[in-house]
């Protein structure tokens, strides 16, 4: 697992994990991703560099979650797999993110 | 590839090499899936299945202990695919534990446990637990 974090020009905070997310890996996209989640910070996740993702993930997404809608932040979860779109749906996390198709979609929503 | 197989590997069960073994797990299942043509989805479900199962096994079943190990035993035939895992840890049955049924809550509400294990036995056809003598086996049977 790998997980770039960048600052786009407008202040975008875009992060981009490559690779599997299991109970091995999630520590470390845990860490860069609350790092990230600051006040105010509109953030896009982008996934479409990860193909798998348990529920150790999931925790990470209502971490993610918690400090950004505490925080008045946005997120947006651009290039979700089908496969993990359907753990986020069974699980009752897809209705409360806000998804794109890709990145580029994603930076769209943001912007607006 | 004959309609009926079985076959048996053992992987490894230590908390050091977690993300290995549950990397080579998912590439174990992934191969399976293949072989018995399972749709995307299915695989998909098993191998979540799996990794969460075996997650647990590698971090609570075997904490006292540090290592074990998995024994996986997967049996093709006509109509279903079942994958078992077998391992030494303490006794932990999957169905026993209480289920989220809290999907509706707001996430700022929501307890984080068990959803693991949701998603390994609402993933699959059908789940099952048994304990035999110092063995936790648990199997996984999907329909192809």
């Amino acid at each position: 697992m790998d997980v770039q974090v960048k600052t786009l020009e407008d202040g975008i905070t875009l992060i981009e994990p490559h690779g599997d997310i299991d109970g091995s890996t999630a520590p470390l996209l845990q860490e860069k991703i609350l790092a990230a989640a600051q006040p105010n910070s509109r953030l896009l996740l982008d996934m479409s560099g990860v193909d798998f993702m348990s529920s150790a993930g999931l925790r990470v997404m209502l971490l993610l979650y918690r400090q950004i809608s505490g925080n008045n932040g946005r997120v947006i979860l651009a290039g979700l797999n089908e496969s993990i779109e359907d753990a986020m749906s069974a699980t009752g996390f897809l209705k409360f993110f806000s998804t794109a198709k890709d990145r580029e979609s994603g930076l769209q929503q943001l912007r607006q | 590839m004959a309609d009926y197989e079985t076959n048996s590997l053992v992987f490894p069960a230590s908390k050091e090499y977690l993300g290995e073994t549950l990397s080579q797990l998912r590439q174990y299942v992934t191969e399976v899936a293949e072989r018995a043509g399972l749709e995307k989805a299915t695989m998909h479900r098993l191998r979540l299945a799996i990794d969460e199962i075996a997650t647990n096994i590698i971090v609570y079943g075997y904490a006292d202990r540090g290592e074990g190990e998995i024994r996986v035993t997967t049996s093709i035939d006509d109509e279903f695919v079942t994958i078992s895992l077998e391992d030494t840890g303490i006794p932990f049955d999957p169905t026993q534990r209480e289920m989220p049924d809290n999907f509706d809550d707001p996430l700022e509400e929501r307890e984080i446990g068990g959803l693991g294990i949701y998603l390994a036995i609402n993933g699959v056809d059908d789940f099952r637990y048994e304990r035999v003598g110092e063995c936790n086996r648990n199997h996984f049977t999907v329909r192809r």
